[in-house]
């Protein structure tokens, strides 16, 4: 996405010289002297990019309220090419999520996911719903991170409509009934479970997924976020989970997914 | 060139060009010399025309506490505030996941080597406050704790001639976690 992406603005949708937005701040960039470029996540709008003037000055008014991962409420003046802040106010700060290494570097790679699977200016509000659950589930002091990360991934792959076929065949649409402790064939190019005889004519992007596996995936994807967070998984069915659901974004994203370098090597320095 | 702009780059050729020859020659001359001629100190990773840099070798300084930056300039700027007497170490850059900015680019392993030499007692983090500055920090707490190292950070809360009612609810919350007695 360009930083300077005209169309980013809704100044099409709004004649006002100002207006006002809430959002989640994903991700942040230096400009100039002691500028910042924001891109948050607004219900109102999707994704927009932001100028804040002298967001780096240790006197800024703004720099704290449009920090990554903070939802906040924002009023915009409208600019020839972009947008800029000219004040906020924040709404949660995810306070624990800042003073844990692991959380933060989960929750960013919540922001990154995100925002690869997020158009410009395209109004996203049950997405931006399930961020702020997720992000939410995150602050608690005791939560699972890892659980909640398959949760988040499941979730946002039904939001964005790559949801996999989990039930019947996603080539010629036959009903499958996963069971425990059998294998199936999985195809992240044709979106999910493939029949015995359809896996035949596939030999790319296939790979082999428990039936114990796709049953969590299928439980999870038809139960609401608060009611997942407090289940207790073992550790090795969360491993399939977690092996999957990054194989399956990795094709559907193509191109690398910065923030979890970052998770993997805070996970490697944690147990160390 | 960071700050420079198209407009910004073409006004400043206008004006070599304008000016005389020697000028030119001169700036060039200044570059060249520069970038020869500047390396990074052996210790702290600073940069300096002789290494080790004149803050490692100065024996006024106290070598068992060691400030750790993001950049060079804010060496200049913990430098000018005259609060400061130890040590520093300089990382160039911080950690940026969705930049793909991981500890490897950052000169940490450097760090860790100064630390097991065993003469450092305390080390300062000062990172900026930001997402990045914090992360940056965490991870490099993670590494340090276990070498028996204290390891202390920068207080946060409202820069001096500014109004309370503007500070964000994190920064006001910090100020008031770190208040100390008057």
């Amino acid at each position: 996405m360009s930083y300077f992406n005209k169309n980013s603005s809704p100044s099409n949708l709004t004649r006002s010289s100002h207006y006002r937005v809430k959002g989640l701040v994903l991700k942040h960039r230096d400009m100039g002297e002691s500028d910042r470029l924001v891109t948050v996540f607004t219900k109102e709008y999707g994704k927009l990019v932001f100028s804040v003037r002298g967001a780096r000055k240790t006197k800024t008014k703004l720099g704290g309220h449009l920090e990554p991962l903070v939802y906040g409420d924002y009023l915009i003046i409208r600019g020839r090419s972009l947008d800029s802040v000219i004040q906020g106010q924040i709404l949660v700060p995810f306070k624990t999520i800042k003073n844990d290494l692991k959380k933060m570097a989960e929750s960013i790679y919540v922001a990154d996911l995100v925002d690869h699977f997020l158009q410009d200016a395209d109004p996203q509000p049950d997405m931006l719903d399930l961020t702020l659950a997720i992000l939410t589930q995150q602050d608690e002091l005791a939560s699972n991170g890892d659980l909640i990360m398959r949760i988040f991934e499941i979730k946002l792959l039904e939001e964005t409509g790559f949801s996999p076929a989990l039930q019947r065949c996603a080539d010629c649409g036959i009903e499958i009934n996963p069971s425990r402790g059998q294998k199936y064939p999985f195809s992240a190019a044709s979106g999910g479970l493939l029949c015995s005889e359809c896996s035949l004519s596939h030999s790319n992007w296939v790979r082999s997924i428990t039936g114990d596996t796709l049953l969590l995936m299928n439980y999870i994807r038809s139960n609401p976020v608060a009611k997942l967070t407090g289940l207790v998984i073992d550790g090795d069915w969360l491993s399939e989970l977690e092996s999957v659901s990054r194989w399956y974004i990795s094709y559907i994203v193509d191109k690398p997914i910065e923030a979890l370098v970052f998770l993997d090597q805070v996970r490697h320095s944690l147990k160390q | 060139m960071p700050g420079i702009g198209p407009r910004s780059a073409q006004k400043l050729a206008y004006h070599l060009i304008r000016n005389s020859k020697e000028d030119a020659k001169a700036l060039a001359d200044s570059i060249v010399e520069v970038v020869s001629s500047v390396v990074f100190c052996e210790y702290c990773q600073d940069i300096t025309q002789q290494s080790p840099c004149s803050i490692c070798t100065d024996p006024g300084r106290d070598s068992t506490v060691i400030c750790v930056v993001e950049d060079p300039i804010d060496v200049l700027a913990i430098e000018r505030s005259s609060a400061f007497s130890g040590r520093y170490h300089v990382f160039h850059g911080l950690l940026s996941p969705m930049d793909g900015i991981g500890p490897d680019k950052l000169r940490i392993r450097e760090l860790l080597e100064r630390l097991k030499k065993g003469d450092v007692k305390e080390v300062l983090i000062a990172t900026n406050p930001t997402l990045e500055g914090e992360a940056t920090a965490m991870y490099v707490k993670g590494l340090i704790a276990p070498l028996g190292v204290l390891v202390t950070r920068l207080a946060r809360g409202l820069p001096s001639g500014t109004d309370l009612e503007f500070a964000d609810s994190v920064t006001l919350a910090r100020a008031l976690e770190g208040r100390q007695e008057f």
